[in-house]
Protein backbone atom coordinates (compact mmCIF):
# COMPACT_ATOMS: atom_id res chain seq x y z
CA UNK A 1 0.00 0.00 0.00
CA UNK A 2 3.05 2.16 0.62
CA UNK A 3 4.42 2.05 -2.84
CA UNK A 4 1.05 2.86 -4.75
CA UNK A 5 -0.68 5.04 -2.20
CA UNK A 6 0.46 8.78 -4.01
CA UNK A 7 -0.03 7.00 -6.91
CA UNK A 8 -4.00 5.82 -5.93
CA UNK A 9 -4.29 9.54 -4.63
CA UNK A 10 -3.29 11.91 -7.29
CA UNK A 11 -5.24 10.36 -9.57
CA UNK A 12 -8.54 10.39 -7.63
CA UNK A 13 -6.91 14.09 -6.30
CA UNK A 14 -6.36 14.89 -9.93
CA UNK A 15 -9.52 13.91 -11.15
CA UNK A 16 -11.82 15.33 -8.16
CA UNK A 17 -9.74 18.36 -7.32
CA UNK A 18 -11.01 17.99 -3.96
CA UNK A 19 -9.21 16.46 -1.25
CA UNK A 20 -11.66 14.82 1.06
CA UNK A 21 -13.57 12.94 -1.83
CA UNK A 22 -10.34 11.68 -3.39
CA UNK A 23 -9.13 10.12 0.39
CA UNK A 24 -12.72 8.65 0.30
CA UNK A 25 -11.89 7.28 -3.36
CA UNK A 26 -8.36 6.37 -2.51
CA UNK A 27 -9.65 4.53 0.82
CA UNK A 28 -12.04 2.59 -1.47
CA UNK A 29 -9.27 1.70 -3.93
CA UNK A 30 -7.33 -0.08 -1.00
CA UNK A 31 -10.16 -1.97 0.48
CA UNK A 32 -11.38 -3.71 -3.20
CA UNK A 33 -7.57 -4.25 -3.40
CA UNK A 34 -7.62 -5.77 -0.15
CA UNK A 35 -10.50 -7.66 -0.90
CA UNK A 36 -8.51 -8.88 -4.09
CA UNK A 37 -5.16 -9.39 -1.99
CA UNK A 38 -4.32 -12.71 -3.40
CA UNK A 39 -4.64 -12.03 -7.12
CA UNK A 40 -2.55 -8.82 -6.38
CA UNK A 41 -0.05 -9.42 -4.37
CA UNK A 42 2.44 -10.89 -6.56
CA UNK A 43 0.96 -9.44 -9.79
CA UNK A 44 3.48 -7.29 -11.56
CA UNK A 45 0.00 -5.13 -13.09
CA UNK A 46 -0.96 -4.84 -9.58
CA UNK A 47 -0.34 -0.48 -10.11
CA UNK A 48 -2.04 -1.01 -13.52
CA UNK A 49 -5.14 -2.43 -11.62
CA UNK A 50 -5.21 0.23 -8.84
CA UNK A 51 -4.94 3.09 -11.37
CA UNK A 52 -7.91 1.77 -13.43
CA UNK A 53 -10.01 1.24 -10.11
CA UNK A 54 -9.02 4.69 -8.80
CA UNK A 55 -9.84 6.34 -11.67
CA UNK A 56 -13.27 4.01 -12.57
CA UNK A 57 -13.85 4.86 -8.63
CA UNK A 58 -13.32 8.49 -8.95
CA UNK A 59 -15.87 8.76 -11.93
CA UNK A 60 -18.11 6.68 -10.63
CA UNK A 61 -18.07 9.67 -7.38
CA UNK A 62 -18.14 12.10 -10.01
CA UNK A 63 -21.40 10.97 -11.81
CA UNK A 64 -23.26 10.17 -8.46
CA UNK A 65 -22.74 12.60 -6.16
CA UNK A 66 -21.74 15.66 -8.18
CA UNK A 67 -25.17 15.90 -10.34
CA UNK A 68 -26.89 16.51 -7.03
CA UNK A 69 -24.84 19.74 -5.51
CA UNK A 70 -23.79 20.86 -9.60
CA UNK A 71 -26.71 23.54 -9.37
CA UNK A 72 -25.76 24.93 -6.11
CA UNK A 73 -21.98 24.40 -6.98
CA UNK A 74 -22.39 26.57 -10.49
CA UNK A 75 -24.20 29.78 -7.79
CA UNK A 76 -21.71 29.31 -5.68
CA UNK A 77 -19.07 29.42 -8.32
CA UNK A 78 -16.89 31.98 -6.42
CA UNK A 79 -16.59 29.34 -3.18
CA UNK A 80 -15.22 26.69 -5.34
CA UNK A 81 -11.50 28.36 -6.03
CA UNK A 82 -11.20 28.31 -2.08
CA UNK A 83 -11.98 24.85 -1.48
CA UNK A 84 -8.01 23.09 -1.02
CA UNK A 85 -6.36 26.37 -0.78
CA UNK A 86 -2.45 25.72 -0.86
CA UNK A 87 -3.21 21.85 0.17
CA UNK A 88 -1.44 20.40 -2.67
CA UNK A 89 2.33 18.66 -0.85
CA UNK A 90 4.68 17.51 -3.60
CA UNK A 91 7.04 14.75 -1.99
CA UNK A 92 10.01 16.77 -0.68
CA UNK A 93 12.84 16.84 -2.82
CA UNK A 94 16.39 15.59 -1.98
CA UNK A 95 18.16 18.92 -2.88
CA UNK A 96 15.70 21.73 -2.04
CA UNK A 97 17.66 24.19 -3.49
CA UNK A 98 17.84 23.20 -6.81
CA UNK A 99 14.20 21.77 -7.17
CA UNK A 100 12.54 24.71 -5.99
CA UNK A 101 11.82 26.39 -9.19
CA UNK A 102 10.49 23.06 -10.24
CA UNK A 103 8.76 22.71 -7.04
CA UNK A 104 6.85 25.90 -7.64
CA UNK A 105 6.01 25.45 -11.01
CA UNK A 106 4.55 22.29 -10.55
CA UNK A 107 2.39 23.84 -7.93
CA UNK A 108 1.30 26.34 -10.34
CA UNK A 109 0.54 23.64 -12.66
CA UNK A 110 -1.47 21.71 -9.98
CA UNK A 111 -3.78 24.56 -8.68
CA UNK A 112 -4.01 25.48 -12.50
CA UNK A 113 -5.27 21.60 -13.07
CA UNK A 114 -7.42 21.91 -10.13
CA UNK A 115 -9.21 25.53 -10.85
CA UNK A 116 -10.62 23.61 -14.34
CA UNK A 117 -14.06 23.11 -14.52
CA UNK A 118 -14.94 19.41 -14.26
CA UNK A 119 -15.91 19.48 -17.76
CA UNK A 120 -12.56 20.47 -19.05
CA UNK A 121 -10.18 18.88 -16.30
CA UNK A 122 -11.21 15.41 -16.01
CA UNK A 123 -10.94 14.85 -19.93
CA UNK A 124 -8.11 16.33 -19.87
CA UNK A 125 -6.19 14.44 -17.05
CA UNK A 126 -7.52 11.00 -18.56
CA UNK A 127 -6.35 11.92 -22.14
CA UNK A 128 -2.40 13.65 -20.59
CA UNK A 129 -1.92 11.46 -17.57
CA UNK A 130 -4.09 8.56 -17.96
CA UNK A 131 -2.94 7.91 -21.53
CA UNK A 132 -6.72 7.51 -23.14
CA UNK A 133 -7.64 8.92 -26.55
CA UNK A 134 -10.28 10.85 -27.50
CA UNK A 135 -12.90 8.07 -28.30
CA UNK A 136 -12.42 6.19 -25.26
CA UNK A 137 -13.31 9.00 -22.94
CA UNK A 138 -16.33 9.79 -25.03
CA UNK A 139 -17.16 6.07 -24.20
CA UNK A 140 -16.48 6.51 -20.61
CA UNK A 141 -17.94 9.60 -20.03
CA UNK A 142 -20.87 9.20 -22.04
CA UNK A 143 -20.57 12.08 -24.05
CA UNK A 144 -19.86 12.87 -27.99
CA UNK A 145 -16.25 12.58 -29.30
CA UNK A 146 -16.79 16.10 -30.56
CA UNK A 147 -17.58 17.63 -26.87
CA UNK A 148 -14.50 15.71 -26.17
CA UNK A 149 -12.63 16.90 -28.18
CA UNK A 150 -13.62 20.50 -27.59
CA UNK A 151 -13.68 20.42 -23.86
CA UNK A 152 -10.37 19.33 -23.88
CA UNK A 153 -8.92 22.09 -26.24
CA UNK A 154 -10.93 24.79 -23.81
CA UNK A 155 -9.11 23.21 -21.08
CA UNK A 156 -6.11 23.31 -22.33
CA UNK A 157 -6.60 27.06 -23.56
CA UNK A 158 -7.20 27.92 -20.38
CA UNK A 159 -3.91 26.17 -18.56
CA UNK A 160 -2.02 27.95 -21.36
CA UNK A 161 -2.98 31.64 -20.66
CA UNK A 162 -2.84 30.75 -16.70
CA UNK A 163 0.20 28.58 -17.11
CA UNK A 164 1.81 32.14 -19.42
CA UNK A 165 2.91 29.62 -22.41
CA UNK A 166 4.01 30.91 -25.36
CA UNK A 167 2.89 29.40 -28.39
CA UNK A 168 3.30 31.91 -30.68
CA UNK A 169 0.44 34.21 -32.40
CA UNK A 170 -2.79 33.09 -31.14
CA UNK A 171 -4.12 34.78 -34.47
CA UNK A 172 -3.08 31.29 -36.33
CA UNK A 173 -6.37 29.92 -34.52
CA UNK A 174 -9.03 30.65 -37.15
CA UNK B 1 -8.79 25.83 -35.45
CA UNK B 2 -5.38 26.38 -36.81
CA UNK B 3 -3.88 21.91 -36.21
CA UNK B 4 -0.47 23.47 -36.25
CA UNK B 5 -1.48 25.82 -32.59
CA UNK B 6 -3.36 22.72 -31.87
CA UNK B 7 -0.90 20.55 -31.98
CA UNK B 8 1.91 22.88 -29.83
CA UNK B 9 -0.50 23.63 -27.63
CA UNK B 10 -1.26 19.84 -27.04
CA UNK B 11 2.59 19.13 -27.02
CA UNK B 12 2.87 21.89 -24.39
CA UNK B 13 0.49 21.35 -21.94
CA UNK B 14 1.41 17.51 -21.99
CA UNK B 15 4.71 18.25 -21.40
CA UNK B 16 3.20 20.49 -18.45
CA UNK B 17 1.05 17.91 -17.23
CA UNK B 18 3.51 14.96 -17.20
CA UNK B 19 6.27 16.90 -15.31
CA UNK B 20 4.30 16.65 -12.18
CA UNK B 21 5.30 14.47 -9.64
CA UNK B 22 2.47 12.57 -7.87
CA UNK B 23 1.02 13.94 -5.01
CA UNK B 24 1.46 13.21 -1.20
CA UNK B 25 -1.25 11.02 0.19
CA UNK B 26 -2.21 11.92 3.76
CA UNK B 27 -0.63 10.30 6.47
CA UNK B 28 -3.86 9.42 8.03
CA UNK B 29 -4.54 7.13 4.49
CA UNK B 30 -3.00 3.97 5.54
CA UNK B 31 -5.19 4.87 9.38
CA UNK B 32 -7.75 4.85 7.46
CA UNK B 33 -7.35 2.21 5.24
CA UNK B 34 -6.47 -0.42 8.24
CA UNK B 35 -9.45 0.93 10.24
CA UNK B 36 -12.27 -0.08 7.40
CA UNK B 37 -10.61 -3.50 7.53
CA UNK B 38 -10.71 -4.14 10.83
CA UNK B 39 -14.20 -2.74 11.36
CA UNK B 40 -15.42 -5.09 8.16
CA UNK B 41 -13.41 -8.05 9.56
CA UNK B 42 -15.30 -8.70 12.76
CA UNK B 43 -18.53 -8.15 10.80
CA UNK B 44 -20.72 -12.12 10.10
CA UNK B 45 -19.66 -13.33 6.84
CA UNK B 46 -23.34 -12.81 5.95
CA UNK B 47 -22.98 -9.03 5.92
CA UNK B 48 -19.41 -8.65 4.93
CA UNK B 49 -19.47 -7.95 0.60
CA UNK B 50 -20.12 -11.31 -2.06
CA UNK B 51 -16.38 -12.26 -2.74
CA UNK B 52 -15.92 -12.17 1.13
CA UNK B 53 -18.43 -15.25 1.93
CA UNK B 54 -17.32 -18.86 2.51
CA UNK B 55 -17.70 -20.31 -1.10
CA UNK B 56 -20.08 -23.21 0.08
CA UNK B 57 -22.74 -20.07 0.98
CA UNK B 58 -21.70 -18.35 -2.47
CA UNK B 59 -22.29 -21.68 -4.22
CA UNK B 60 -25.82 -22.29 -2.26
CA UNK B 61 -26.68 -18.24 -2.74
CA UNK B 62 -25.91 -18.51 -6.36
CA UNK B 63 -28.41 -21.83 -6.71
CA UNK B 64 -30.82 -19.85 -4.53
CA UNK B 65 -31.27 -17.11 -6.98
CA UNK B 66 -31.34 -18.71 -9.83
CA UNK B 67 -33.97 -21.38 -8.82
CA UNK B 68 -35.93 -18.36 -7.66
CA UNK B 69 -35.41 -16.70 -11.10
CA UNK B 70 -36.60 -19.79 -12.75
CA UNK B 71 -39.79 -20.07 -10.62
CA UNK B 72 -40.83 -16.82 -11.45
CA UNK B 73 -39.95 -17.32 -14.73
CA UNK B 74 -42.15 -20.73 -15.23
CA UNK B 75 -44.75 -19.23 -12.59
CA UNK B 76 -45.31 -16.44 -15.31
CA UNK B 77 -45.23 -18.41 -18.36
CA UNK B 78 -48.18 -20.90 -16.40
CA UNK B 79 -50.10 -17.94 -15.60
CA UNK B 80 -49.73 -16.10 -19.03
CA UNK B 81 -51.06 -19.32 -21.03
CA UNK B 82 -52.70 -21.39 -18.37
CA UNK B 83 -56.79 -20.93 -18.23
CA UNK B 84 -56.36 -19.63 -15.22
CA UNK B 85 -55.23 -16.15 -16.97
CA UNK B 86 -58.44 -14.73 -18.10
CA UNK B 87 -60.00 -15.19 -14.43
CA UNK B 88 -57.05 -13.20 -12.72
CA UNK B 89 -57.35 -10.52 -15.39
CA UNK B 90 -60.89 -10.30 -13.97
CA UNK B 91 -59.97 -10.41 -10.52
CA UNK B 92 -57.52 -7.61 -11.14
CA UNK B 93 -59.81 -5.36 -13.06
CA UNK B 94 -61.79 -5.93 -10.49
CA UNK B 95 -59.07 -4.18 -7.66
CA UNK B 96 -59.09 -1.18 -9.94
CA UNK B 97 -62.39 -0.01 -10.72
CA UNK B 98 -62.79 1.82 -7.74
CA UNK B 99 -60.01 3.57 -9.65
CA UNK B 100 -62.27 5.13 -12.26
CA UNK B 101 -64.90 6.65 -10.21
CA UNK B 102 -61.76 8.56 -8.55
CA UNK B 103 -60.57 9.40 -12.44
CA UNK B 104 -64.43 10.96 -13.39
CA UNK B 105 -64.22 12.73 -9.82
CA UNK B 106 -60.85 14.44 -10.77
CA UNK B 107 -62.07 15.44 -14.32
CA UNK B 108 -64.93 17.20 -12.14
CA UNK B 109 -62.79 18.66 -9.96
CA UNK B 110 -60.80 20.02 -13.01
CA UNK B 111 -63.53 21.04 -15.15
CA UNK B 112 -65.16 23.29 -12.41
CA UNK B 113 -61.63 24.74 -11.63
CA UNK B 114 -60.67 25.52 -15.26
CA UNK B 115 -64.06 27.62 -15.55
CA UNK B 116 -63.38 29.03 -12.32
CA UNK B 117 -60.01 30.89 -13.42
CA UNK B 118 -61.71 31.76 -17.04
CA UNK B 119 -64.25 33.82 -14.69
CA UNK B 120 -61.23 35.39 -12.38
CA UNK B 121 -59.53 36.35 -15.39
CA UNK B 122 -56.32 36.75 -16.77
CA UNK B 123 -55.30 39.19 -14.37
CA UNK B 124 -56.01 37.29 -11.35
CA UNK B 125 -53.74 34.12 -12.98
CA UNK B 126 -50.84 36.18 -13.61
CA UNK B 127 -50.51 37.51 -10.24
CA UNK B 128 -50.80 34.10 -8.59
CA UNK B 129 -47.70 32.62 -11.09
CA UNK B 130 -46.28 35.57 -10.21
CA UNK B 131 -46.57 34.56 -6.63
CA UNK B 132 -44.96 31.28 -7.27
CA UNK B 133 -42.00 32.11 -9.01
CA UNK B 134 -41.57 34.38 -5.95
CA UNK B 135 -41.77 31.51 -3.57
CA UNK B 136 -39.53 29.62 -5.51
CA UNK B 137 -36.86 31.93 -6.03
CA UNK B 138 -36.90 33.12 -2.58
CA UNK B 139 -36.14 29.01 -1.54
CA UNK B 140 -33.66 28.95 -4.16
CA UNK B 141 -31.82 32.06 -2.46
CA UNK B 142 -32.30 31.08 1.34
CA UNK B 143 -31.09 27.50 -0.28
CA UNK B 144 -27.89 28.82 -1.45
CA UNK B 145 -28.02 31.19 1.14
CA UNK B 146 -27.77 27.95 3.88
CA UNK B 147 -25.34 25.86 1.76
CA UNK B 148 -22.67 29.33 1.36
CA UNK B 149 -23.11 29.78 5.25
CA UNK B 150 -22.71 25.32 6.17
CA UNK B 151 -19.69 25.43 3.74
CA UNK B 152 -17.76 28.56 5.50
CA UNK B 153 -18.44 26.84 8.93
CA UNK B 154 -17.12 23.54 7.22
CA UNK B 155 -13.96 25.21 6.13
CA UNK B 156 -13.55 27.54 9.09
CA UNK B 157 -13.89 24.37 11.43
CA UNK B 158 -10.85 22.59 9.38
CA UNK B 159 -9.11 25.49 9.49
CA UNK B 160 -8.92 25.55 13.07
CA UNK B 161 -8.24 21.81 12.92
Amino acid sequence: MQNYQNMVFSTAMRLLARRAEAEDVAQEVFLKAYERFDQLRDNPSAGGWLKTVATNLSLNHLSRYRSRWSFFSELLGSDREHDEPGEIEFPAPDNVEENLNRNERCAVVEQALQKLAPAQRVPLVLYHLEGLSYEEIAAKLDVSLGKVKTDIFRGREVLRKKLQLELGAETDVA
Amino acid sequence: MNSDYNQRLETEIDRELKKLPELTAPATLTARVMAQIEKRSVLPWYRQAWPAWPKPARVLALGAMLALFGGICFASWRLYHGPEAGLAVQTMAGWFSGLAVIWNALGVVAGAAILTLKKLGNVFLIVCLAIVAFNYFACVGLGTVAVRFALARTRRNQLQL
